[in-house]
């Protein structure tokens, strides 16, 4: 796993290309069943979004580009990201994804929709 | 004992002969014998003797089949089974229109790992590489065998078409084949366990190893209502699943998230976990 440059520095687009770039590296690390990686990745992608949403009005909307991804990961972990943007696009794409068979993502997808509609998961 | 590849030719074998008539021989031509393409073993017995399909042999057929209740399980489990793969190919005959619905363009070009390379693409997702070589490091293996279970459920239905014959991948064959099963009703998944099967795994839905640091029973854990058997590729997503961090859960991982919380709620999400990774039929 690479070591996050300074987010600081990175343009918009760099910072979207970073969030991709690291979703595509947890997919092959969830394909190689090591999840501390995957979980060291989910940190890099919250940082990432973080520095999107510090910048002036809240630019996380420029990961809505990813939702044309063909990588079920990273239009996963994007759609996540986007809940409090665009909500309805991100529950759209959420619900593509559970509704696909492409597999872990659409678990995940499936179980974030139940998590949004009982207010487990309330995106900030 | 026999290794998994034995296992699987037996497999490969019945299914070749069980479909067939007894009296196929008549089917050949005369000259079978002096046709170049027959590079194969010598001719089984049925050839040389062949076996007329006649009401006699029927009745007879029949006798034996009514005699050997084993056989007759057999039989209903193989027909079972073929219509689980049917179920399943309908099932798989979704998800383009789905992809669609989400702007995904089926026909862009990409790389192995899922990135566009720009080029012009075809139909059809690329088959994933297998290496020659068996890869030395388990994390190389997990991750060819998942990209082959994920193909070979995707697009290409019989899992052979994906795997050339005497590959090491054929130690695996029977998870991969598992991964295709359409989903179960829970009645199926519970009493599938007293049947252990290649490529499949037992899985707790509440899961054991925090349940029993939580101070639950191991009765309750081990308990016929909480365990299924499950495809294995599955059973490895649906663990990753529970130990991965999560925004769902403010970072925590539902493993942790479900840390002190009830039996109840634990084995709802477990349920809830096996529906959205197509095990368990909703």
């Amino acid at each position: 796993m690479k070591k996050l440059p300074d987010l600081k520095k990175l343009s918009l687009n760099q910072l979207v290309n970073h969030f991709a770039d690291i979703a595509l590296q947890q997919h092959s690390e969830l394909d190689a069943n090591d999840v501390a990686e995957v979980n060291k990745l989910f940190w890099q992608l919250e940082a990432i979004e973080a520095e999107l949403k510090a910048r002036g009005t809240d630019q996380r909307d420029a990961l809505l580009a990813l939702y044309k991804h063909p990588n079920a990961q990273v239009r996963l972990k994007a759609a996540k990201a986007t809940l409090t943007v665009a909500p309805g696009a991100a529950r759209e794409m959420l619900r593509s994804i559970a509704e696909s068979t492409e597999y872990p993502q659409a678990g995940e997808a499936g179980m974030s929709l139940w998590n949004l509609e009982r207010g487990v998961f309330q995106p900030t | 004992m026999l290794t998994d590849r034995e296992r699987e030719a037996a497999w490969l074998s019945h299914q070749q002969t069980r479909l067939m008539r007894p009296d196929a021989a008549r089917f050949l031509k005369p000259d079978w014998r002096d046709r170049k393409y027959w590079n194969g073993p010598p001719p089984p017995d049925w050839i040389e003797h062949p076996l007329e399909w006649t009401a006699e042999a029927q009745a007879q057929a029949a006798r034996q089949l009514i005699s050997s209740p084993d056989v007759v399980k057999a039989a209903i489990e193989d027909a079972r089974r073929d219509l689980r793969e049917l179920r399943a190919l309908i099932h798989r005959s979704r998800p383009l229109h789905l992809l669609r619905k989400a702007g995904y363009d089926p026909n862009q070009s990409r790389d192995e790992r899922g990135r566009w390379d720009g080029g012009g693409g075809g139909a059809d997702e690329k088959k994933p590489e297998i290496p020659r070589e068996r890869p030395t490091k388990a994390r190389e293996r997990n991750q060819i065998i998942k990209r082959v279970a994920r193909w070979a459920a995707r697009f290409a239905g019989p899992v052979g078409l994906a795997i050339e014959a005497g590959s090491w991948i054929y130690e695996d064959i029977a998870a991969i084949k598992a991964y295709q099963d359409a989903p179960r009703n829970l009645d199926e998944l519970h009493s599938a366990v007293d049947e252990p099967r290649a490529g499949y795994d037992v899985h707790h839905i509440v899961e054991k190893t925090s349940a029993a640091r939580d101070g639950y029973p191991v009765d309750m854990i081990d308990g016929r209502d909480n365990l299924v058997r499950i495809p294995r590729l599955k059973h490895w997503e649906i663990n990753s699943w529970y130990m991965t961090a999560s925004k769902d859960f403010d970072g925590l991982s539902p493993r942790e998230y479900l840390r002190n919380r009830s039996w109840s709620e634990r084995h709802e999400i477990g349920l809830r976990a096996l529906v959205l990774h197509g095990v368990l039929r909703p």
